[in-house]
């Protein structure tokens, strides 16, 4: 045998070889689980809504897998707990990068989002993020390797501000108590901003300097009095956490409810309500990132509720089960459309492309990856059941009416 | 305004004793055992939660004042009884030890009764209706006074007549104040000192208990509540004088009308006050309100000195490590590799803290501050001033961060000592935390994010940083060259002389030492290298936020090296490397690393006072009697 007929033989053997693997080698990848990687904070402050996150990011899995997964590939989750600590989301973002997972949910808080997306390319991945408000998120520190599933707070302000103005035309005098933090500060600019641009020219809003709070008080009562001798006649509000339920827990016996006629708040969703029950301050307005009544006639909104339903016997569903639920069900579809789980694959499926979500359709806007889709709040109310409170009005806005001009990297132009 | 400002001075003095409510129970078990118990947070806690199932579960909504009442008293008694069981598993074994050690152990303690209560209760929020009888309002013109706020200062006041009384007119009172002082006489009159330990911690900690039980509807309940009060009980103990009721009381007042003042008078610097105040007190009372210008007699002196290895055995360790480290990018994945980058930082971070601590005696709590400073200046300067270059960037934070150091040693150094000097460093970093959020150039809370990883320009070359593997290995030769000029530093002529100053300062300033000096000298090299690590960490995570100056990255380098073992020059690393390891090996437990971490260094702490060094070298620490440090009751 010639040395060439020998190389050809070893060629035709090893096409043989690779021939009868395939079948098998195919066969693995099918049932090799698609694995995505959701960080969100399991202790510290923010644990309480990442134990919605998780199960959430667990029901997605469990609806895509008895549908038989992505593509016949069954989809599994890698939890991690990043404790609301940029560090730590950055730890595992390259942890998990490493470990072949490069698609990732996560980012529930501005710094845990901001953290990874400035090394998402670095270490080749994708992140779709679940909470994170800042408005430099699709601005300033844009990133092409993250999506933002939620509104922004330019967004989410103005929605609010439209609300105050639209549904408490008599309330020209608006206050503020907020934690001394940046994210509060710009979106008490972009609430105030909202105000004047939806008011009348004829009744523009007076706005009062806001009263400050930081993280960890547990004594509101000189702030609640300062509150009561302003001219303030509604509120935004973003004391997220227990601050919030120690603030009105502690307003009760200043009759706080009869002086202020609107509450805008941001941050806390339904924890307030629930800890407050009937303590609850009426014509409590507070922004949502689902709101489940909203969308009962969409087939995946009412699937996830009525498995949340069948779960916890909880008639009332935080948001915050949606927004994971929403991102894992986004990547299923972009990897069954395209075939391709590799993190460049995913972000051309994803980029200006539209997704079923519990909440609708929503679309990452092809510029800057910002969710385009609906905004809602929802007003809470207290009530004489056990539970204390009852939602009693929603809203549900287009946030391309609300939406601001793409300009990846660089800040609003207000 | 002046409404405001009457009505701020009202409920300054009800915050004040909420404040006291909680440091009560403190004040007493340091006076008494002498242990400063980071926990007490915790179990104050475990209080408000226990009282709100008893409520729960018993009463109906909102309780009566009664069961109100009662519910307290269950959390007390519950509260006396747990810890019986701490005193006997974790107190007892800390009396007559470093404070250091204290904290470490206590802290641990704080973080797995954390784990457990939201084991129990879950991470949910609780709020508690006052009783009807307590939730209307006194108004008197147009003032609105709470009732709650009332009935808060009536039992604070209560509260602390009785302690007061106990303490200072009655017979048991002067019994526990002699066991305090001596209890070794104590022990020959005849007394059951075991006994009288365990009376003051069951008093402690009922305190704790009914304190929570109190409170549990001033605001809500959930797993940062301990936080919240404990810090301030906390400065309120400091300050006060420890060990002494009317200097607690009297500091908690003092710490509730400066925050509820603050809050109408510069209402945007919210929560800097009372940290300022702190500073301020113990500059000019440098060991408390309460108990003048001298020192205590009962300070407590470290017997942790550094020793010095050979050089042969250093360099042998240093070279393993730094061949290990250096072959870390070609095996590890990104993950691993980027945790084994943050271990360094904080062994660079640990080797700062226990300069002072192993070679001078100097116990500080406010490193994270010369980190902070490190982080943030090398992340603005690199991020947006670009042209400056990153070399100079850190060599000029560096002597930023050593003339901080300088200034912050020549405030409290010669001033206030030991515990007090540790809780002084401890204010001033969380001034740092505080201004850094007020900053808009460096992102307030949000950080400086985005931070890139620098190309060296090195004149005839470039060296393109970039990339994890290339400032993995640059951050690894120059914390080798900071380890070796500590080392230089511990092992020369200056370290002997610190180490003598540790043993005995008045003698070694009888020998013509300049002991102060030479204290601060080791300060600054110790903030210099602490801002080193910061600035080495900034283009590593290309994030930093202000939590890096908060209190739990403050405790972090006091861990590691008393966790590796204080007194070995390898000690801090170890320890480092260690917590690293538990971290990333707890990954999988979501939401169970506060039990795990605290749990697994408790479990060290106790078991090995001399830190995982002290394994091989268990003569290291050693007591009179040549065995690990024992209770200074027992001696």
């Amino acid at each position: 045998m010639t040395p060439i007929a020998r190389r050809t033989l070893i060629k035709a053997s090893a096409a043989l070889v690779a021939t009868a693997a395939a079948p098998r080698v195919f066969a693995q990848a099918a049932n090799t689980p698609l694995r995505i990687g959701v960080l969100m904070p399991l202790s510290g402050p923010g644990s309480y809504y990442g134990k919605e996150m998780r199960f959430g990011a667990e029901l997605a899995v469990k609806h895509i897998n008895a549908a038989g997964g992505v593509n016949g590939q069954p989809i599994e989750i890698v939890i991690r707990d990043d404790k609301g600590v940029a560090n730590d989301a950055v730890t595992y973002t390259r942890e998990l990068a490493g470990s072949g997972v490069s698609l990732l949910v996560g980012g529930l808080f501005t710094t845990t989002a901001l953290g990874p997306m400035g090394i998402l390319k670095d270490v080749n991945a994708v992140l779709i993020t679940t909470g994170a408000i800042s408005d430099a998120i699709n601005h300033q520190n844009y990133s092409p390797n993250c999506f933002r599933l939620t509104d922004n707070n330019y967004i989410a302000m103005r929605g609010l501000a439209r609300i105050a103005v639209e549904r408490y035309s008599k309330i020209t005098k608006w206050g503020a108590v907020m934690t001394d933090v940046e994210a509060s500060h710009d979106a008490f600019k972009k609430f105030t901003l909202g105000l004047k641009q939806f008011s009348p020219s004829d009744k523009q809003p007076t706005i009062i300097d806001p009263i400050l709070t930081r993280f960890g008080d547990t004594d509101f009562r000189t702030q609640i009095a300062a509150l009561m001798a302003s001219p303030a006649e509604g509120i935004f509000l973003n004391q997220p956490g227990e601050g919030g339920a120690s603030f009105f827990q502690q307003a009760r016996p200043f009759a706080l409810s009869r002086k202020i006629g609107a509450i805008m708040e941001i941050g806390s969703e339904l924890a307030l309500p629930t800890t407050l029950k009937k303590n609850t301050p009426p014509n409590f307005w507070t922004h949502s990132h689902w709101y489940y009544g909203a969308y009962l006639d969409n087939p995946m909104g009412k699937q996830l509720y009525d498995d949340h339903f069948a779960a916890t016997g909880d008639k009332i569903a935080s948001s915050f089960i949606e927004t994971p639920y929403a991102a894992i069900r986004i990547y299923a579809q972009a990897v069954a459309k395209t075939g391709k789980s590799d993190t460049a694959s995913v972000i051309d499926a994803m980029r200006g492309a539209t997704f079923d979500t519990p909440k609708g359709p929503v679309t990452f806007r092809k510029e800057d990856n910002q969710k385009i889709g609906d905004t809602t709040a929802i007003r809470v109310d207290p009530s004489d059941d056990e539970r204390g409170f009852a939602i009693t009005d929603y809203v549900k806005y287009p946030n391309k009416d609300l939406i601001e001009p793409p300009s990846p990297g660089q800040a609003i132009k207000l | 305004m002046a409404y405001l400002l009457i009505f701020a001075i009202a409920n300054g003095l009800v915050s004040g004793m909420a404040i006291f409510l909680v440091a009560a129970g403190l004040t007493i078990i340091f006076g008494l055992l002498k242990v400063l118990n980071f926990a007490h947070g915790a179990f104050f806690m475990v209080g408000a939660y226990l009282s709100y199932s008893i409520l729960a579960s018993l009463a109906g909504d909102p309780p009566s004042l009664a069961a109100y009442l009662l519910a307290a008293l269950g959390s007390g008694l519950a509260l006396g009884s747990i810890g019986l069981v701490v005193d006997k598993l974790v107190l007892s074994r800390l009396r007559g030890v470093d404070e250091a050690y204290m904290l470490v152990a206590t802290f641990a303690l704080l973080m797995a009764v954390s784990g457990i209560v939201t084991l129990i209760w879950g991470r949910t929020y609780y709020s508690v209706q006052a009783p009807e009888s307590l939730a209307g309002a006194v108004e008197i013109g147009s003032f609105v006074i709470p009732t709650f706020s009332l009935f808060i200062v009536g039992v604070g006041l209560a509260i602390f007549v009785t302690l007061d009384l106990v303490m200072q007119r009655s017979w048991m009172g002067k019994i526990l104040q002699s066991v305090a002082s001596d209890p070794w006489m104590i022990r020959l009159l005849g007394f059951k000192v075991t006994a009288i330990f365990a009376i003051a911690v069951f008093v402690a900690f009922f305190l704790a208990g009914v304190a929570g039980g109190l409170l549990v509807s001033n605001q809500s309940v959930s797993p940062q509540l301990g936080d919240s009060y404990l810090m301030r009980a906390f400065i309120a103990v400091i300050i006060g004088g420890l060990g002494r009721i009317r200097g607690a009381f009297a500091a908690s007042l003092l710490l509730g009308l400066l925050e509820s003042l603050s809050a109408v008078v510069i209402p945007n610097l919210p929560g800097l006050s009372i940290y300022v105040a702190m500073i301020l007190i113990l500059i000019a009372q440098p060991h408390g309100l309460a108990a003048g210008r001298a020192a205590p007699d009962e300070e407590i002196r470290s017997e942790n000195t550094l020793r010095t290895d050979s050089v042969g055995r250093t360099t042998a360790i240093g070279g393993i490590l730094f061949a290990i480290l250096m072959a870390t990018p070609l095996w590890a994945g990104q993950g691993v590799l980027f945790v084994v980058g943050i271990a360094i930082t904080q062994a660079l971070l640990a080797l700062s803290w226990n300069l002072l601590f192993g070679t001078a005696g100097v116990v500080a709590f406010g490193h994270a501050a010369y980190y902070a400073i490190g982080a943030y200046g090398v992340g603005y300067l690199i991020r947006d001033v670009p042209d400056i270059g990153f070399i100079p960037s850190l060599f000029g934070v560096t002597i930023i961060g050593a003339i901080f150091a300088a200034l912050v040693g020549r405030l409290l150094i010669g001033r206030t000592s030991g515990i007090y000097f540790a809780i002084a460093t401890l204010a001033i970093c969380q001034v740092c935390y505080i201004v850094i959020g007020y900053i808009p150039a460096l992102g307030r809370d949000d950080g400086l994010a985005s931070i890139p990883r620098p190309v060296l320009n090195l004149i005839v070359t470039r060296l393109d940083l970039t990339s994890s593997s290339a400032y993995f290995w640059f951050m690894t030769i120059v914390a080798a060259i900071v380890v070796g000029l500590l080392w230089c530093f511990t092992a020369g002529k200056y370290g002997r002389i610190l180490r003598s100053i540790r043993q005995d300062s008045k003698r070694a300033s009888f020998s013509g030492v300049d002991v102060r000096r030479h204290e601060r000298l080791a300060f600054i090299l110790s903030g210099a290298v602490a801002t080193v690590a910061g600035g080495l960490s900034a283009p590593w995570t290309q994030i930093v936020t202000p939590e890096i100056a908060n209190v739990a990255h403050t405790t972090a380098p006091v861990l590691s090296a008393l966790l590796g073992g204080a007194g070995s020059f390898w000690g801090p690393v170890v320890g480092a490397g260690a917590f690293s390891a538990i971290a990333y090996a707890t990954r999988s437990f979501a939401g169970l690393s506060e039990l795990l971490t605290g749990g697994i260094l408790l479990v060290i702490v106790l078991l090995l006072p001399t830190g995982l060094l002290g394994l091989s070298r268990s003569n290291r620490i050693i007591g009179p009697k040549g065995r690990a440090l024992k209770p200074a009751c027992a001696q």
